[in-house]
């Protein structure tokens, strides 16, 4: 087995040593890489209505269905969330629940506090089998809705402008579909996903 | 006016010192785009002198290798990131005006971890577009006869080829250079300017796109300048990387 190990090492060393830059350490050489559009690349961790820390590449695996919502939102957050029920509702149906995670995520991380997130769900009736819902510091916000394409603004003490999007992403994370405004059906949602676990 | 020199290094053989910033005083303004109350309010900050150069970021990118094109991410950078950087990150192989140029093909990622580095941030909308009312003898430029016109002359002439260096434009009443007629500028909340449709006037356009931004309008249809910056900021998306865009940084002051 040594021979096989020294093999290994040398394979890494040329693999580093390839790189055209020189560069003293911690470059990642992914064993199983992750696509290079994938959001889960962002750093950083999360905290979910449980409490618990959570990383977003602990998602991959599964297909996520995603907004950026807050709690108090009275106006089109509730909206979004009730067709992101109906293809909960869809995915039972077609009996491919089991693949998909509805991840929502708040702008407002001052405000939605784990327990604020908790009753949220709770009132809601969302089902804690696949509904996360997370807050981070202010700055992971600002990158998350970057990377999702949502535009949102802090208009007075609690409530925000901001886009109205359902983003579903691959089990790698990559962002392949997105959802904007909530004039037009949500058959795209139910396509895009079901594309997924084919 | 306090001018502060801080976190500057000198750049042998350039001239310039990376990082020089100089202290915006506060105050409260009309934004072109508001939301809820009229004024915005800017507390006192310190903003570079001027726009993040070439050879600024090359030094960046040596630290910091994870930023280098072949390095990062598509996620965070599109396939135009740091596309002039084509003979490595050696300062010594690029000529004296690339380096003193301001490094634009950035994305906001990368703009912020730029700042990040140098324990500064982006500037936010607000602390930008406050530093950039003031004209060369005036901290509000729209009382200088003649300077709307004269940013109107820069805003449309065409971008050929690369852009001037860096201190080559005019330096504005509080000692800022480049505000006007060199790059665009990364802001860090460019997320937050929500238009839609011709939406200096048009408020009811799609307004299903946007929760509660029924509430945003532009204040005055007259300073078309204004209005390209956030109409250009508003098309962005952060992993965009443009010839045309690049980036300064700023830092709080305690209150």
């Amino acid at each position: 087995m040594m021979p096989v190990r020294i093999s290994l090492a040398f394979t890494l060393l040329f693999l580093i040593a390839c790189q055209s830059e020189k560069h003293t350490e911690d470059v990642e050489v992914s064993i199983e890489p992750l696509s290079d559009y994938s959001i889960y690349h962002l750093p950083g961790k999360w905290v979910n209505q449980q409490s618990d820390t959570l990383k977003l590449e602990a998602l991959q695996g599964k297909i996520v269905v995603a907004s950026m919502v807050y709690t108090q939102c009275n106006a089109a957050c509730p909206y979004l969330i009730s067709e992101m029920k109906q293809v909960e509702s869809f995915l039972g149906r077609e009996k491919l629940l089991e693949e998909v995670v509805f991840l929502l995520i708040s702008f407002d991380p001052l405000a939605d506090t784990p327990q604020e997130l908790q009753s949220f769900a709770t009132e809601l009736g969302l089902d804690p089998e696949r509904w996360i819902l997370v807050q981070g510091t202010e700055d992971l916000v600002l990158e998350i809705a970057a990377l999702l394409n949502t535009k949102y603004k802090r208009v007075g003490d609690i409530h925000f402008a901001h886009s109205n999007i359902i983003s579903v992403l691959n089990r790698e994370g990559v962002l392949v579909y997105q959802r904007e405004g909530y004039d037009t059906s949500i058959e795209g949602l139910f396509k895009a996903i079901t594309k997924l676990t084919q | 006016m306090v001018c502060a020199l801080l976190a500057a290094t000198p750049l042998s053989g350039q001239g310039l010192e990376r990082g020089a910033m100089t202290q915006i005083p506060g105050g409260s303004f009309i934004p072109l785009y508001r939301v809820d109350t009229l004024q915005a309010e800017v507390s006192s900050f310190l903003l570079d002198v001027y726009p993040v150069s070439n050879a600024d970021y090359l030094t960046f990118v040596k630290e910091n290798p994870e930023w280098s094109r072949q390095h990062t991410k598509a996620v965070f950078a599109d396939q135009n990131y740091l596309r002039s950087f084509t003979e490595g990150l050696d300062a010594a192989a690029y000529d004296q005006s690339f380096l003193k140029q301001p490094v634009t093909n950035v994305s906001w990622f990368a703009a912020r971890a730029y700042c990040a580095w140098e324990e500064k941030r982006l500037p936010t909308t607000h602390e930008w577009e406050w530093a950039a009312r003031s004209s060369e003898t005036h901290p509000d430029g729209s009382i200088d006869p003649g300077f709307y016109q004269r940013m109107l002359d820069w805003y449309s002439r065409p971008t050929s080829g690369r852009p001037d260096t860096v201190g080559s434009t005019f330096k504005n009443y509080y000692g800022v250079y480049d505000m006007h007629g060199l790059v665009w500028e990364w802001v860090n909340d460019f997320q937050s300017t929500i238009l839609t449709g011709e939406s200096r006037t048009d408020k009811s356009a799609t307004i299903n796109l946007f929760c509660g931004a029924g509430a945003s309008s532009a204040t005055a249809v007259d300073d078309y300048v204004a209005f390209m910056r956030y109409a250009f900021r508003s098309s962005l998306k952060a992993a965009y990387t443009v010839r045309v865009l690049g980036f300064r940084c700023a830092q709080s002051q305690p209150q």
